[in-house]
């Protein structure tokens, strides 16, 4: 709702500024700022959905009064006169969703009349179009009361009028030339033939007013705020109309409303007035209740001591009805106005004491309880890790959407689960919730090499979502991608590519910063978006928790890359398995290696012999190292040959020659008897 | 045997200052005094003297041995120096070329900017929980006071898989979740991602919240105040001019929203927060006339762009390295 200050001037005569307005109007609760329009300053409101009492120069007035900034002034009631007994038939069907329905004939207008300046500017200030002086003054009525009006072509009605449910075969064109189908959700005015409006929302175009117009029919209504809710949002039609009688009109002003509108027409556009006739059904006319109002229920939710007479005051301000509780020692019962439907409950009138006090004259104090000591968070340590590792190592944090198009969903494998799809979703891209992270990294691969990066290392943490018949399955996961060469481009290093055993090499140091490197384990698989001779599955304990290896051929080529990314999608909770080893005290005797090379088949497991050799139980034996590995010339093409260093270490004495030597020969033994092998001295 | 002695000794001395470079040294080392050298040579063959001559013989053989390794020690620390001198003068490298390195990644700026809040509000014990992001309609809507067809339910473009199934759209029903698994009294905070069906310059249909929640028997407005105002102050690094200002939502009551002073002098809004509404503690069986407490929340993305001047929000999912290279 946008209007101009020296309208809201001229209704409480006063003279604030535009500033004045905006800061204290803020302060109490009104949003609210300066749009400088032309010359005038106009003020846009941004009112919350609680307060349907604000959406006019009158509700805003209220406020103002609220906070003692102007004195009440008596609003003079008038009644328009009356010129002829004509009236339109109502009947309402159902009451409880029209408590009020008043309707008034007039004949005769001039409705080409001109809308007088005044008017016009006030309307056009607050966003209005200048239509007709018939719709201009119902506009200009609801601005400044809070009531909308609707006037229909008397010639284009058939009555009676009818206030009822639509059924579900009738449709409606509206006033904004659209067409609405309806149904019973819909409460709609309606003549004998025809439906004439959609209750709250919009009018028909039908029964619309036109430059012809010499009579009207003016409708001012108190529909129930439960009957419109939604309604808007059904059809996707908010109006000024439906915006007010979602929230709640003040159902005591419809007469006033006629009649205020009776009078600016006549003055401007001449007319005979009929006399209101109206159907009031004072039994779903909403009452505001009494409330209880507990002093030390005040203290206890805003924690200081307001004076009575400064509470009391605030409620006066705001036109609520109050009666003392023993002279005001417990409290008081009170009972707001009929336009304040947010008011129900003794926290709602704490609300408002508290706003119009003003938050910031309420102190601010730190809770009396004792300290306690905090160790650090074990959430925040294990994402530290894992993010200071990956950083380590050259990866950036992307944070992807979590809801992808369905392509990227069908790239990869996902037979457990159903995918998540969005009824309403923003496009088809964002439309199914993500079952993986990897094509999230991929799209960002793809556009950063759009935008000339090499060397792409990339991860991400967050949740992946599939459905089963009965659950909702949410698993987070840490994704990463490595691309292009292993060093950067500079010079030293040569440019060699990254590979399988680069991005292991990253997940081996996060996984040995936990502790778990004993427990891991790698075994070939296949993954739909993985090359299936350089890929495998990760398992923890003998449990799959994810998988690493090179792009599929098939995307790469779809992608026109030219080279194999790299990519990984574990379980996140693997950060949290973390295991910790106490300190062991330990005496230091010399270590001896010796190296050994084998000369194998292509298709044997290197770390298989390794497993294969720790089998043998030599407490001595500290670690076993893969040196080199060849595959080249000079061997047949189906071997490879690779070198071991085997670490010796005794905890408590320098080993000899001779029990090295020893160790050896078993070593060699074992192996060769276990594997196809040649052992090369 | 004299004679062939004073040769030995003045050979040796000769050789020995003649001797320019430290393996030449150590090859008149093992020459004169090695197992097999000369001069040890000689000490072994005084045996066969008579033994009224050894002592005298011995003497100077001694003599001469000694001469000889001051000499060599003496020549060695000279060669030693000269040694050092011409590596130095030898080899000399370019020092302002750059060094061998590979670079270091980042984390996102709503990473680091969710961990620190995390961190701030942990250190003053609140518990960290977590929520699903497919949420029913009750612990979204329902449970916080929202009922159906509530004007307040626009102020929240919902994403929905079906009629009961939707993305949350606020970190809020976390609260309801932790007060349904931890009871009373609580003190939590709970980050996360939140959704909304909106998009343009400041608005992205996926971004972050941090919502917190204390329930406890005394608490009141004014802490709220308070702890908000440590917050802001931790969080900026300094003592923060700041504005609580009259608001709604349907789970507070009274609620508030939280402006700080800018550098220009005008009021940026960071923040909602309020009392917990009645209501959501009476749907969760808690008495509200007995317990009382505090909620708040904040979107990241906005704490993030007032800190890093972003106008564009959207720059956060583009994931454009160039973007997130920035922030060191």
């Amino acid at each position: 709702m946008k209007l101009s200050t020296n309208w809201i001037n001229e209704h409480c005569k006063s003279k604030f500024t535009s500033s004045e307005l905006v800061e204290r109007l803020t302060m109490s609760g009104v949003e609210c700022e300066i749009i400088n329009q032309k010359s005038n300053e106009i003020i846009k409101f941004d009112i919350t959905p609680n307060r349907a009492d604000c959406f006019s120069v009158r509700g805003i007035t209220n406020e103002l009064l609220a906070m003692d900034l102007i004195k009440q002034s008596k609003n003079k009631f008038q009644s328009a006169a009356v010129h002829h007994d004509r009236s339109v038939k109502i009947n309402v069907s159902s009451s409880e969703d029209c408590p009020v329905f008043a309707t008034r004939i007039i004949n005769n207008i001039n409705s080409n009349a001109k809308t007088p300046q005044a008017i016009r500017q006030k309307l056009e200030e607050s966003g209005y179009k200048s239509i007709n002086i018939i719709v201009d003054i119902t506009n200009y009525v609801m601005l400044t009361i809070g009531q909308p009006l609707h006037a229909y072509d008397l010639d284009c009605i058939n009555s009676p009028i009818v206030v009822r449910k639509a059924n579900n075969k009738e449709s409606i064109e509206l006033l904004d030339g659209s067409s609405k189908s309806l149904n019973d959700n819909f409460l709609i005015i309606a003549d004998q033939n025809k439906p004439l409006g959609i209750a709250g929302i919009m009018g028909g175009i039908s029964s619309s007013i036109t430059d012809q117009t010499k009579s009207i029919v003016i409708e001012s209504a108190y529909f129930n705020p439960k009957t419109i809710m939604g309604c808007p949002r059904m059809l996707n039609l908010h109006s000024e109309a439906s915006l007010r009688f979602e929230r709640g009109v003040d159902p005591t002003i419809q007469i006033e409303a006629i009649d205020m509108f009776t009078i600016l027409l006549n003055k401007i556009a001449g007319g005979e007035n009929g006399p209101i006739s109206s159907k009031i059904s004072e039994e779903y006319i909403p009452i505001n209740k009494t409330i209880n109002l507990r002093k030390n229920k005040i203290k206890k939710i805003l924690g200081i001591t307001i004076p009575n007479i400064e509470i009391l005051s605030i409620l006066k301000n705001l036109k609520m009805d109050i009666e003392e509780n023993e002279f005001g020692y417990q409290g008081w019962n009170v009972k707001a106005p009929p336009y304040r439907f947010d008011i129900n409950d003794e926290c709602d009138l704490i609300e408002e004491i508290a706003r119009i006090y003003g938050y910031n004259n309420i102190k601010e104090c730190i809770e009396d309880e004792p300290s306690e000591f905090i160790n650090e968070s074990s959430r925040l340590i294990d994402k530290n890790n894992l993010c200071n590792i990956l950083t380590g190592v050259g990866y950036s944090e992307v944070i992807n959407y979590s809801f992808v198009s369905p392509i990227m969903n069908d790239l990869n494998q996902n037979k457990i689960g159903q995918s998540m799809d969005l009824q309403n979703p923003l496009s088809i891209e964002m439309s199914v919730m993500r079952n993986s992270l990897l094509p999230g990294l991929i799209n960002n691969l793809m556009h950063n090499l759009k935008r000339q990066h090499k060397n792409i290392r990339l991860f991400e943490v967050g949740k992946i979502f599939t459905g089963t018949k009965n659950k909702i399955n949410e698993d987070e996961k840490i994704s990463g991608l490595i691309h292009g060469s292993r060093n950067k481009e500079q010079w030293g290093y040569s440019s060699e590519l990254v590979d399988y055993y680069d991005m292991k090499g990253h997940l081996e140091i996060l996984f040995e910063s936990l502790g778990i490197s004993n427990y891991i384990s790698y075994k070939k698989s296949n993954h739909k978006m993985l090359h299936p001779g350089k890929s495998g599955k990760i398992l923890f304990k003998n449990k799959t928790i994810g998988y690493i290896g090179s792009l599929s051929p098939e995307i790469i080529f779809d992608l026109n890359l030219n080279s194999e990314p790299i990519v990984f999608e574990i379980d996140y909770s693997i950060v949290s398995e973390r295991i910790t080893y106490g300190y062991k005290e330990q005496k230091y005797f010399p270590s001896s290696r010796r190296d050994t090379s084998i000369l194998m088949s292509e298709d044997i497991e290197i770390n298989t012999v390794v497993k294969a050799i720790y089998t043998l139980n030599i407490k001595e034996l500290k670690d076993v190292v893969i040196f080199d590995i060849y595959d080249g010339k000079t061997i047949k093409p189906e071997k490879k040959s690779i070198s071991l260093g085997l670490i010796f270490q005794a905890k408590s004495r320098t080993l000899t020659d001779e029990e090295i030597d020893e160790f050896m020969i078993n070593i060699n033994k074992h192996i060769q008897s276990n594997f196809e092998i040649i052992i090369r001295q | 045997m004299s004679d062939s002695l004073s040769d030995l000794s003045s050979k040796s001395i000769q050789e020995i200052s003649e001797c320019s470079n430290l393996k030449e040294l150590e090859l008149l080392r093992v020459k004169y005094l090695g197992k097999k050298g000369k001069i040890t040579k000689e000490l072994k063959s005084l045996g066969k003297l008579a033994p009224p001559e050894r002592p005298k013989a011995g003497q100077r053989i001694n003599s001469i041995k000694e001469k000889v390794q001051s000499l060599i020690e003496t020549k060695k620390l000279v060669l030693a120096d000269v040694s050092i001198q011409e590596k130095i003068a030898s080899s000399s490298i370019d020092v302002t070329l750059n060094g061998r390195k590979n670079n270091r990644g980042n984390i996102h700026p709503i990473s680091s900017i969710l961990r620190e809040i995390e961190s701030i509000f942990h250190n003053s014990g609140f518990r960290v929980e977590d929520g699903p992001e497919i949420e029913d309609e009750y612990h979204n809507f329902t449970a916080l006071n929202i009922p159906e067809n509530h004007p307040a339910r626009a102020m929240h473009d919902t994403f929905y898989f079906n009629t009961n199934y939707l993305l949350r759209t606020h970190t809020s029903p976390i609260q309801i979740r932790s007060m349904e698994t931890h009871g009373v009294p609580i003190k939590v905070i709970a980050p996360g991602k939140v959704y909304r069906r909106d998009s343009d310059i400041t608005h992205t249909p996926m971004f972050h919240q941090i919502e917190g929640l204390v329930i406890d028997k005394n608490i009141n407005f004014t802490h709220l105040k308070g702890m908000l105002h440590q917050f802001i102050n931790t969080f900026y690094k300094k003592d923060m001019e700041l504005r609580f200002r009259p608001s709604y939502f349907p789970f507070t009551e009274p609620s508030a929203e939280v402006d700080i002073l800018s550098k220009d002098g005008s009021w940026l809004e960071i923040l909602g927060c309020g009392m917990v509404h009645p209501k959501v503690l009476e749907n969760l069986k808690i008495d509200p006339e007995i317990y009382t407490g505090y909620a708040f929340g904040m979107g990241v993305e906005r704490l993030a762009m007032l800190r890093h001047e972003i106008k564009d929000i959207r720059l956060f999912y583009d994931n454009d390295l160039h973007f997130l290279n920035q922030f060191k």
